[in-house]
């Protein structure tokens, strides 16, 4: 009988993420949000920890994942889930910079050093180093833009989380790899 | 991305990016929370008993709107203390009452000046006298008329007349309608013919 309830239990990690949400709404099974979170947990928490304190970043990622819990309904599916989901951090980011600090974003200089430590990046290497200096001295917007680009999501996808054209979204990008590869020009001739 | 040196940035990006790592720890916590039996959020529990209040509060004032319209103007004769003595009070609406007559009422009651312009009408002087349960007024023959303080106070404020104006006993002058019920009332100071109760 226990194989049997086994054997009947579906194999999530087939489904699509929308599919897995819309199972989610209906069943309300814990094990659909696991998969969700395994699949963009760690995206998400990189995007805020690129964009903020390790601090804020992780309570920002228990924040985002309860308010899927709670406001899955308002999935509309007109985008992805992954889409919808850093749209939802960046919002409440942009919510606790605006509480804490008056304003967006934070400032190149706020985010200079504040990911030193094991669970940020390592500072052994000079050229990581200098790199993410580089992307701390970048405005916010710009900074923006390349970490969602990381995160690989399409131009169309990142303005729909900024809430901008995708022209602007371009713009934003060509000036930002621009400016690295200006100010990171000494370590790449060098390397 | 033919570029050498794009390819180099773009190699030490993705290496940087992906070496920001979920703290193990956290990563427990967010699965645990996500464990918990959905509950609505505060601020939804909020909003559903905002709404619930609101329906509420909607339901409270149709029902008070709608039983005072379903009220009608209720003469009744009572015997109290060896006395007879004529109540006049707003009743809810019974289905078995006379439906015509309780419309010349509200009718009656709603367009004052129309019915006291009206033949029907007539006017009786009477002692008014604020009791527990109303106003009681006095006519010359010691004839007793309850009225309902519920009817009285709509009067007052058909009227447009201040409580405290009405407080002291004092003549009246009363309009009254074919069927008996009071229309309207106005003090009056001439009562000479008979004495005050």
């Amino acid at each position: 009988m226990a194989w049997m309830w086994w054997k009947s239990k579906p194999d999530w990690s087939r489904y699509s993420s929308q599919q897995l949400l819309t199972e989610y709404l209906s069943r309300r099974e814990p094990a659909l949000l696991s998969v969700l979170f395994e699949r963009y947990g760690d995206a998400l928490y990189r995007f805020l920890l690129r964009s903020a304190d390790a601090e804020l970043a992780a309570d920002i990622s228990q924040q985002c994942w309860l308010r899927v819990m709670e406001l899955g309904e308002q999935f509309a599916g007109h985008s992805q889930f992954k889409t919808w989901l850093f749209s939802i951090g960046r919002h409440l980011l942009l919510d606790e910079f605006r509480r804490r600090h008056g304003k967006d974003l934070l400032l190149p200089e706020e985010l200079v050093d504040q990911h030193a430590g094991p669970e940020g990046i390592c500072a052994d290497s000079r050229q990581t180093e200098s790199l993410q200096q580089a992307i701390a001295q970048l405005p916010a917007e710009q900074r923006e833009a390349l970490l969602l680009q990381l995160e690989e999501f399409s131009l169309a996808e990142i303005a729909q989380i900024c809430r901008t054209s995708e022209e602007t979204v371009k713009s934003r990008l060509r000036y930002a790899r621009d400016k690295l590869k200006q100010q990171l020009g000494g370590w790449h001739v060098g390397s | 991305m033919s570029d050498p040196k794009e390819q180099q940035l773009e190699n030490q990006l993705k290496h940087w990016h992906q070496q920001a790592v979920m703290p193990a720890s956290l990563r427990r916590h967010i699965q645990q929370q996500l464990k918990q039996p959905h509950r609505p959020s505060s601020s939804r529990r909020w909003q559903q008993y905002a709404a619930l209040a609101s329906f509420a509060l909607a339901l409270i004032l149709w029902w008070q709107a709608s039983s005072l319209s379903e009220r009608h103007y209720q003469i009744v004769r009572e015997q109290q203390n060896g006395h007879l003595i004529e109540v006049h009070r707003l009743e809810p609406r019974q289905p078995s009452v006379n439906e015509g007559l309780q419309l010349a009422y509200q009718q009656a009651l709603s367009e004052f000046t129309k019915v006291q312009a009206a033949t029907d009408a007539h006017q009786r002087l009477m002692y008014w006298q604020w009791q527990d349960q109303g106003v009681l007024l006095t006519d010359c023959q010691d004839t007793k008329v309850l009225v309902q303080q519920e009817l009285v106070s709509m009067w007052l404020q058909q009227q447009r007349i201040q409580l405290a104006d009405v407080q002291q006993p004092q003549w009246v002058s009363v309009t009254q309608g074919q069927q008996g019920q009071f229309l309207a009332f106005a003090s009056s100071t001439s009562a000479s013919h008979c004495k005050a109760p």
